[in-house]
């Protein structure tokens, strides 16, 4: 269903208050910004090493994720022009674990390069098909990657690595603000259409894997490692639980609104389905 | 008079419908679920403890607390949670 003219201006404004924001207050060099002073071979060890190349390895895909991004969201300017930001500040993340990478040592260039090679061998795909479906993924992913990163964050804080602490900074502070814009456009959904907001929503969270699933090489095996992911309960707490009540939902709406669809009030596009 | 033991015992009853009610009999062998297993270890995940909690509390009529429903980390938790909040119902 294409977004009506209004709800395309209140994504404008949504997008022009997180570009300003992001313009004056979170641009950030990643030569010039992270401390690559304080690098220092005796703090590196395989679980720093393991859980920056994972990421490197979800944030590779970026061409596919903005690819794809773009021919869900061209119609609508603002989303469309979010996804253009969203590309490049992800693909800076995707660089400055490289830069990690092997300025620390912990991988040659040739390892990073057959890792790359391994990575880029295989393609993401959308997981869903309409914009709006994929602006629930976007809310959730953000959250739990957002997560990731802060645990991440606190961990090199307390081990007092300062470098790895600067680079975790600016990467969670990025992924919480595309949390923020994707809740903010679920908000003004919600606000067109709640119960086919909501039943996709559920319908989202009922297929939710994380983008690396099936795609970064030993994807199970590098779960292991610790603080590469979260738990299923800190995902809950921390990601699912404050995003409906940014939303004014509840857990109780929801699957209300899930048995709904399931009933036949309110299907699910079909292609979608099928496909998820 | 209910007593404590048989109210476990009934709650845990009532978690193992609601998984079958989700469709977890497809994925595990409720037959097989103790007290003492981890949800992850029986595939209960975020999404899945939501759909579980929704069936359950829709049975018992009442509303568990976002916060303690997330902290519960195994089915011993789940049923104690089960237990505070459904003794008045049950």
């Amino acid at each position: 269903m294409p977004a009506s003219v209004a709800l395309r201006e209140k994504i404008y404004r949504a997008y022009m208050e997180f570009f300003d924001s992001a313009e004056r207050k979170r641009r950030w060099n990643p030569f010039s910004d992270i401390p690559w002073e304080k690098l220092d071979p005796s703090r590196n060890d395989e679980d720093k090493a393991v859980c920056a190349e994972t990421f490197c390895g979800v944030e590779l895909y970026v061409p596919d994720y903005t690819a794809n991004g773009f021919n869900l969201t061209r119609e609508v300017f603002g989303h469309a022009w979010f996804q253009a930001n969203w590309g490049y500040e992800e693909s800076k993340h995707a660089l400055v674990f490289r830069e990690y990478l092997t300025r620390s040592g912990m991988r040659t260039l040739e390892q990073y390069l057959a890792f790359e090679k391994a990575i880029l061998a295989k393609v993401w795909n959308l997981p869903f098909h309409t914009r709006r479906q994929m602006t629930c993924y976007g809310a959730l992913q953000e959250a739990a990657t957002y997560l990731i990163y802060k645990v991440q964050r606190e961990r090199a804080r307390e081990s007092g690595d300062g470098l790895l602490e600067a680079i975790y900074f600016y990467i969670s502070r990025d992924e919480a603000a595309h949390m923020g814009f994707y809740r903010d456009v679920l908000v003004l959904e919600l606000e067109e259409d709640r119960e086919g907001t909501l039943a996709d929503l559920a319908h989202v969270l009922a297929h939710f894997r994380m983008p690396g699933v099936g795609l970064v090489p030993e994807y199970e095996k590098r779960m292991e490692t610790g603080g590469v992911g979260i738990t299923s309960q800190q995902f809950l707490e921390f990601g699912i639980f404050p995003t409906l009540r940014k939303l004014g939902t509840s857990r109780i709406e929801l699957a209300r609104a899930r048995a709904a669809a399931q009933a036949g009030k309110r299907p699910f596009d079909a292609r979608a389905s099928a496909l998820a | 008079m209910t007593t404590d033991s048989s109210l476990n015992d009934d709650m845990f009853t009532l978690l193992l419908e609601a998984m079958k009610a989700e469709g977890h009999d497809t994925t595990i062998a409720l037959e097989s679920v103790s007290m003492d297993d981890t949800l992850s270890a029986i595939g209960i995940d975020s999404v899945r403890a939501i759909e579980i909690a929704a069936y359950i509390e829709g049975k018992l009529g009442v509303s568990f607390p976002d916060d303690q429903l997330a902290r519960s980390r195994s089915v011993r938790d789940l049923v104690e949670l089960l237990v505070r909040y459904g003794r008045h119902a049950a």
